[in-house]
């Protein structure tokens, strides 16, 4: 019982040695370097990626994710969005070059209409085709029941792709 | 004697107060570990003080001010309101703003008009520029970016979404630092 209470008060108060300072310092660098650059914690405000992805839940962007590759058709990602610590989670639905437009709710790329499992909220929108820009990717959410208006979405350019979401 | 010591071990003497410190850091002397600190994060601060970017700092920072609105305001102090936001802006300030229906040379008055009449649409709301980065041009111009945030109280300034990020050209005129160009940034396209 005392050796018990003895660890306990080790964890909880620990002696201010030179290691620990050491160790302290050492950890406080990693995990800011860890947090802040290549896992960065993202707290999910709003319905747009539902059901993919919960309002309120709490998602990490790896970001070392594109430093070797580009981003993919169908990739969940972190759009940079209003500054550097705000950010959009959307779904890359295109690339470069490629005609977007809905018809109906239906996507279609290239004129090809594209099955989305991930879609299953009820869609009606429409939108004029419209080429993406080199450099860039069509992004949207994985929830289309709002109105076309109030879902934001569109092209987005390839340095503002932070990374991909674990999901 | 200790000193004599210090420099032995050391080797301090002659040694400049940044090597002192990473020595000092070694706690084998917190004291002049902290007072060698303390000169360093002076030393930035002071660094940190002058210069035109602290000064267009603190020329958007006033702006968010006067752009923030508290409350009811009465005819008076809105039109004080309207002669200080104009102070900001050049005689004629190049805007880009299409889903205004805005785009080219704007004259002052008509921005600050246009400026006081969203401000008559919401009861409350502030006004913030964060992450400012500024650019000096060879031309003495300054090439500004921000991000602005609106919050506020009502449904519509409540929005996460209700940010942005703007690119501005400022121009010293007589001290002061005035705006001459105001583009949005566009993050997201349809």
């Amino acid at each position: 019982m005392n050796d018990r209470m003895h660890w306990l008060e080790r964890f909880f108060f620990p002696r201010m040695t030179r290691r620990f300072v050491l160790r302290l310092l050492g950890l406080i660098v990693v995990s800011f370097l860890v947090f802040g650059y290549a896992l960065i914690p993202l707290c999910l405000n709003g319905k747009s990626m539902e059901p993919t992805l919960r309002d309120g839940s709490i998602r990490f962007c790896w970001v070392p994710s594109y430093w070797m590759a580009d981003p993919a058709v169908g990739d969940v990602v972190a759009v940079r969005f209003g500054g550097k610590r705000h950010y959009l989670a959307k779904r890359i639905v295109a690339k470069e070059g490629e005609v977007v437009s809905f018809l109906n709710g239906m996507l279609y790329i290239d004129g090809v209409p594209k099955t989305e499992p991930y879609v299953v909220l009820p869609c009606d929108w429409n939108l004029e085709p419209r080429v993406v820009d080199p450099g860039h990717y069509y992004v949207i959410g994985d929830n289309r029941s709002v109105s076309i208006e109030e879902h934001v979405f569109g092209q987005v350019s390839r340095g503002r792709i932070t990374g991909r979401i674990i999901p | 004697m200790a000193t004599e010591l210090d420099t032995k071990r050391f080797g301090w003497q002659g040694r400049s107060e940044w090597v002192s410190c990473v020595m000092d850091l070694r706690f084998e002397r917190p004291i002049g570990a902290i007072r060698s600190l303390l000169w360093i994060v002076m030393v930035f601060l002071l660094a940190g003080c002058g210069g035109p970017e602290r000064e267009i700092i603190r020329t958007l920072d006033r702006l968010a001010e006067e752009l923030s609105k508290e409350g009811q305001e009465s005819v008076v102090s809105l039109v004080g309101k309207g002669q200080r936001i104009g102070d900001f802006l050049g005689e004629t300030c190049e805007v880009e703003l299409p889903e205004w229906m805005m785009t080219g040379p704007q004259r002052r008055q008509d921005l600050v008009q246009m400026a006081l009449g969203v401000r008559g649409g919401f009861a409350r709301f502030q006004v913030a520029f964060s992450e400012v980065e500024v650019e000096l041009l060879p031309s003495g111009d300054a090439l500004v970016y921000a991000v602005v945030r609106v919050s506020g109280d009502s449904e519509d300034l409540s929005r996460a979404l209700n940010r942005g990020e703007v690119s501005m050209v400022m121009r010293p005129n007589q001290g002061r630092w005035e705006i001459v160009r105001l583009e949005p940034v566009e993050a997201i396209r349809k």
